[in-house]
């Protein structure tokens, strides 16, 4: 009886997980992604060894592929190709917003690919995939840390400051990071039910760049200004420029309304994917 | 909830549905993510789509600690999808599982591994994808490298190892963990011979502390481990209990009621004869002057005749005949030696005579194929004549008369 005292009682059944409250799901994917960490942590470091093993640069890989589109950027802008925006330098201002938009897509884009290609392997293992989206996020972290410091190499250059308030950078992306990885996590369910779906997310994050004011303003392109006032991506790649770099966020009542609703969707997603995550597993 | 008292797991009313259209499993997808989306509990299925199917329908079960269920059935009879359940890899549609402690689960033994990781990475990966943390999976990595006798190739990637070495490196991972309930897939063929029996043994220690649950398509495995025996046949549990029972219900499930013709060409697969080796074969059964027959009686002197002139030399060249009884029972088998092999030159005939001389079969049809040989390749594996025995009239047993007799000892 002693034994049976220390052991805990397993139950599984069908969708006990439906019962769950967005609440109960969210602190549900936190413990586990804590008791996870240290696995989170080795798999992270073992994929990016593995990454590029066997290759003649190696490691160097995993430092020079985040730079390449970031560079060709700073290239063409240097070469005059984009003229400087808002009184920003042309090289920063492109850089800026590449490395957030990558950001942004990679929130979505993660989430997806892992749903749909490790959904068997963890169906196998018994290994959460909320904690395999996790050590992929920080793949994305650090690739995105290495771009932030190509662009500060490259606003050191250009001497286009930063104002003090860019410290607030971080809180203004917090909605942003939400908003997407929720998109992310219910297109990657939904991706398992209709495969189309990544095809036609793929196609949008590979043109979207160019009408979502990353490489250039879109306040003065008729039709895409008007889309500008609802595009997520446009509406926090401008409140994160303009915080960073005027000190101000313009626009502020579109960004707060879409943070409100960038928050409710994730709750909501984040609780479908808890949900689903059984339900989708060694479906391909 | 309350479980037995002795009971480390409890299989409650299971039942697992599959589909073999795609769309109807993103119909069903689909229905759920709605509900999950409304926040609407999601109802068991009543009514089956097209293409649809209980993969495991309605399993009942309760384990104890220390004792070993074996899991036998047909091909696609539903026995890796009942361990899959048991592990929570995959969600039934129906019933509960409950079970007291943890389980680990032996089905895919080889994946999450990296491939182009080494075989020293790959423990920390394996080990932390199996919930196990860095503290636990340092403590025992001289173990699980030790049991794994890989040696210095521990450090090459795993995408060199053959896959002997890869099952080795994965089953000594799986079995480090100590777990409550552990689920066997068919894997104890992992490796050499003396690497089996190291994994029969460790298994034999942790029955010790846990229970299992084992599925095999060996016999003699489920027989030397398990307690009891259950039997599934389409989703469905036909038997549980006793291992002899359950694995002559398997048995009758492998030749179902169909007619003696069917069964009997089923137990004589696969023929063949290769044309472009032979000039002539001729062989039948045959009394001990050479003449045919096809009746014997229990306890005569039975022969076979081959004649025999083969196209090409053989190397080792190898007579066999299998003989089964009516119903499909493998009795014996008589062979010509199989170490050095006959030698015949090319374009010759020659004769050969088998000899028993003492008949042990009791009354009843005997069907039997002749194989020639050279070496492992099969030349020729055709159906001979039924051989017909007649009883000594007496009281008989079984397929074999063994001449016996009891005696009072002082």
């Amino acid at each position: 009886m002693s034994v049976r005292k220390s052991q805990q009682i397993h139950i599984i059944r069908p969708d006990s997980r439906m019962r769950e409250s967005i609440l109960s799901a969210i602190r549900h994917l936190i413990n586990e992604i804590w008791n996870y960490r240290s696995h989170i942590r080795i798999i992270f470091k073992g994929r990016f060894r593995a990454a590029y093993s066997g290759t003649g640069l190696g490691i160097f890989w995993n430092y020079a592929l985040p730079l390449v589109p970031l560079t060709v950027y700073w290239f063409l802008s240097v070469l005059r190709v984009f003229p400087n925006f808002e009184g920003v330098d042309g090289a920063t201002f492109i850089t800026f917003g590449v490395t957030l938009w990558f950001l942004f897509a990679g929130c979505i884009q993660i989430p997806m690919q892992v749903i749909q290609s490790r959904n068997k392997e963890s169906m196998k293992t018994n290994f959460p995939l909320s904690a395999s989206i996790v050590s992929e996020f920080a793949r994305l972290l650090f690739d995105t840390m290495v771009r932030i410091i190509l662009v500060l190499i490259i606003i050191v250059s250009t001497q286009s400051w930063p104002t003090t308030q860019g410290l607030l950078l971080p809180f203004t992306l917090l909605p942003a990071l939400f908003l997407f990885a929720g998109i992310g996590v219910m297109l990657g369910i939904l991706n398992v039910i209709y495969n189309d779906v990544s095809r036609v997310v793929n196609i949008i994050l590979q043109y979207g760049i160019f009408v979502s004011g990353v490489i250039f303003p879109l306040y003065d392109i008729g039709i895409l200004s008007a889309f500008n006032a609802i595009n997520p991506f446009a509406i926090f790649i401008d409140a994160s420029r303009s915080i960073v770099f005027q000190g101000v966020i313009n626009n502020l009542q579109d960004y707060l309304v879409t943070s409100g609703l960038a928050f409710i969707f994730f709750a909501v997603s984040i609780r479908t994917f808890f949900v689903m995550e059984y339900r989708v597993r060694g479906i391909n | 909830m309350l479980m037995q008292l002795d009971a480390v797991l409890e299989v409650d009313h299971v039942s697992k549905l599959y589909s073999r259209e795609q769309i109807s499993t993103r119909k069903r997808l689909a229905t759920t993510f709605t509900c999950a989306l409304m926040g609407r509990p999601s109802r068991p299925p009543k009514k089956l789509k097209s293409g649809e199917f209980w993969s495991l329908d309605d399993i009942n079960f309760t384990l104890k600690s220390g004792e070993a269920l074996g899991v036998i059935g047909l091909n696609g009879s539903g026995k890796t999808t009942l361990l899959r359940t048991l592990a929570g890899q995959l969600l039934p549609d129906k019933g509960e599982i409950r079970i007291l402690g943890d389980a680990v689960a032996m089905i895919d033994l080889t994946a999450g591994f990296q491939m182009s990781a080494s075989g020293s990475r790959n423990i920390h990966l394996r080990g932390a994808m199996l919930g196990r943390s860095k503290e636990d999976i340092e403590a025992t990595y001289d173990e699980i490298l030790d049991f794994a006798e890989l040696g210095d190739a521990i450090n090459a990637p795993v995408s060199t190892y053959s896959s002997g070495m890869l099952m080795r490196l994965a089953f000594s991972i799986m079995v480090m963990a100590k777990p409550d309930v552990l689920l066997i897939d068919e894997i104890l063929s992992v490796g050499d011979f003396s690497f089996r029996q190291k994994c029969f043994a460790r298994i034999r220690e942790m029955r010790a502390h846990a229970a299992f649950v084992f599925v095999s398509h060996s016999m003699s495995n489920i027989k030397l481990f398990c307690d009891r025996v259950m039997v599934l046949n389409k989703g469905k549990m036909v038997f549980i209990g006793d291992p002899e029972e359950a694995i002559s219900v398997y048995e009758g499930m492998k030749f179902p009621e169909i007619d003696s013709v069917e069964k009997r060409n089923e137990t004589l697969k696969p023929q063949y004869f290769d044309k472009s080796k032979f000039n002539f074969l001729e062989s039948y059964w045959c009394d001990a002057e050479g003449s045919k027959r096809q009746v014997f009686s229990t306890g005569e002197s039975l022969s076979f005749k081959i004649i025999i002139n083969l196209a090409y030399t053989p190397r080792k060249l190898i007579f066999g005949i299998p003989v089964w009884s009516e119903d499909g029972c493998y009795v014996t088998g008589f062979t010509s030696s199989r170490v050095n092999g006959l030698k015949i030159e090319k374009n010759r005939k020659y004769t050969f005579l088998l000899t028993v001389p003492n008949i042990p079969f009791t009354e009843g049809k005997y069907i039997s194929n002749l194989s020639i040989n050279d070496g492992l390749e099969f030349l020729s594996r055709q159906e001979n004549v039924c051989l017909s025995v007649t009883g000594l009239g007496g009281e008989e047993w079984g397929i074999v008369n063994i001449k016996h007799s009891f005696s009072e000892q002082e």
